[in-house]
């Protein structure tokens, strides 16, 4: 049993290794480019660095906030009723392989005549999001005490002061948890980015493009300061998230 | 007020009739034809005819099916106990900060760390003094084998995770009733949970599934599109502005994920 144990730590400790090395291995390259030019003061302050991290973050706040507001009505609708098959329903999409659905996007945005432009990609990744933001928030308003509500209203307060001081308060962790996590799901995106995002780079597409011809310090620099951030949203997101928390 | 409840549903229903019109947007170019770049409205079976019949693209559906149910299970299988023991034998304060790590390789930079991976593989780096080391002179960098271990490093991580919440899912007083009962071991695994981490494991199992099929980039980068992959070619076909051939050929990857998606709700029914 005791070798049993020792055997899941070291495989656990080598996926963890595994991991991060590559990681570890650019920021590596960093360092040792950064010795020979000047790596901080060059490539920082180019517009052209910049430019995907602003569009990435853009796309990336901009769905998950449309997205927490399209699916806010229909989580509190859910969350008063057995909706296993619509959250099956709801799942689908996010089941399907990402290629296809922003292939799709692609195509119906081909067919109302439209250009890829950051806003179409906006669009597509907030229903990207939608699943996510629906589960979220549908769990937080499970969670809120029928009693409080009604003791609310036995008490007189409206509808709006019951909302603002009993709900939005209670689901606070909930939009948190969804905000955080739509963003990392837009953050580490590429296909949505390659099919609609027309001139308009993102990170991932920067990346991608720049890569298939040389890696150069400045993409490493790029895609590690991408992988930080994403790293800095997951664990934002676990702070929010009672999953990790054992039933007792 | 059936009004206001319907209205309060619109938000769901416009959702639905989005994801159905996609898919049938995807149907109906299948049926078009290129010509000069631009499609025509001849509703013809000729796509679906030359994806049917082409050697190449039925080749490419059936690796990545099969590729896909080999990567998706090894993943799981190797992910499995690590993250059963950051689950059950880990301390929840050092597990928050294990998790995130477990998830950057899926968060972060896929497509760099896909390119880190490519000198690995090609017998410059570390995994080149391994082959030496066992007289290995095979360079796998642009096959298949390449393919998987590159998207292996993002889905063991990545299903380490699934495996924690599977397990942190299951109430401790029903562990700790069955190790007093005397149930050990495999036993405990089999019996008790294996059946209440399930769920969990088989939407695992799908997620990675999913993934590898619909996975462009580790076949582009690390498989060098040796053998060809359907997601390749869905991306080779828009490329060259044949969207017809790519819908057909994503619409055969749609139907690929329902074959197993469809057995495995199968197996659930069975053993329920």
């Amino acid at each position: 049993m005791t070798a049993v144990r020792l055997g899941s730590a070291v495989l656990l400790f080598a996926i963890l290794v595994a991991a991060g090395a590559p990681l570890l291995a650019d920021l590596q390259h960093v360092y040792a480019a950064s010795g020979q030019n000047p790596i901080v003061t060059g490539t920082l302050s180019s517009v052209d660095f910049y430019a995907p991290i602003k569009a990435s973050v853009i796309v990336s706040v901009l769905a998950t906030l449309l997205a927490l507001l399209w699916s806010s009505v229909p989580a509190w609708l859910l969350a008063s009723m057995p909706a296993k098959a619509i959250l099956a329903a709801l799942a689908f999409p996010v089941l399907i392989p990402p290629i296809v659905v922003a292939y799709s996007f692609a195509v119906g945005i081909r067919l109302l005549g439209l250009q890829p432009s950051l806003a179409t990609l906006v669009v597509a990744l907030s229903f990207l999001t939608t699943p996510v933001c629906i589960f979220v928030l549908r769990h937080g308003f499970q969670t809120l005490d029928a009693d409080t509500l009604a003791a609310g209203r036995n008490l007189g307060v409206g509808r709006s002061r019951l909302f603002r001081f009993v709900v939005v308060p209670h689901v606070a962790k909930s939009v948190a948890l969804g905000l955080f996590a739509g963003m990392t799901l837009c953050w580490s995106d590429f296909y949505f980015s390659w099919f609609l995002g027309g001139l308009n780079q993102t990170i991932s597409t920067k990346v991608y493009s720049a890569a298939s011809t040389s890696i150069t310090p400045q993409i490493v620099v790029l895609a590690s300061i991408g992988a930080l951030i994403a790293a800095v949203l997951v664990f934002a997101a676990l702070q929010y998230s009672t999953v990790t928390e054992r039933d007792q | 007020m059936w009004v206001h409840r319907w209205v309060m549903r619109l938000p769901l229903v416009a959702w639905c009739m989005i994801a159905a019109g996609l898919l049938m947007a995807i149907v109906r170019i299948s049926f078009d034809a290129t010509a000069d770049g631009f499609l025509t409205n001849n509703w013809s079976f000729e796509n679906w005819r030359v994806v049917a019949t082409t050697e190449r693209y039925t080749n490419a559906v059936v690796t990545s099916i099969v590729g896909s149910i080999f990567v998706a299970t090894l993943a799981l299988g190797v992910a499995l106990p690590a993250g059963r023991w950051l689950a059950l034998h880990v301390n929840p304060i050092i597990s928050r900060f294990v998790l995130p790590l477990l998830a950057i390789p899926y968060c972060g930079s896929y497509v760099l760390r896909l390119f880190s991976i490519q000198p690995w593989l090609s017998g410059e780096s570390y995994f080149g003094i391994v082959q030496r080391l066992f007289s290995l002179h095979h360079d796998i960098l642009y096959t298949a084998q390449a393919t998987f271990v590159g998207q292996l490093s993002v889905l063991i991580p990545l299903l380490c995770s699934f495996c924690y919440f599977a397990y942190v899912r299951i109430p401790s007083p029903v562990l700790y009733a069955a190790q007093n009962l005397g149930v050990r071991g495999g036993r405990l695994f089999w019996h008790l949970e294996l059946p209440l981490a399930a769920p969990l494991l088989l939407s695992g199992w799908v997620f990675a599934f999913a993934f590898t099929l619909g996975d462009a980039v580790a076949p582009f980068v690390l498989g060098g599109g040796n053998p060809p992959t359907a997601a390749v070619a869905v991306l080779d076909r828009t490329q060259i502005g044949d969207w017809p051939s790519a819908a057909a050929i994503a619409l055969e990857l749609i139907a690929g994920l329902m074959l197993p998606l469809f057995f495995l709700l199968w197996i659930w029914r069975v053993r329920r």
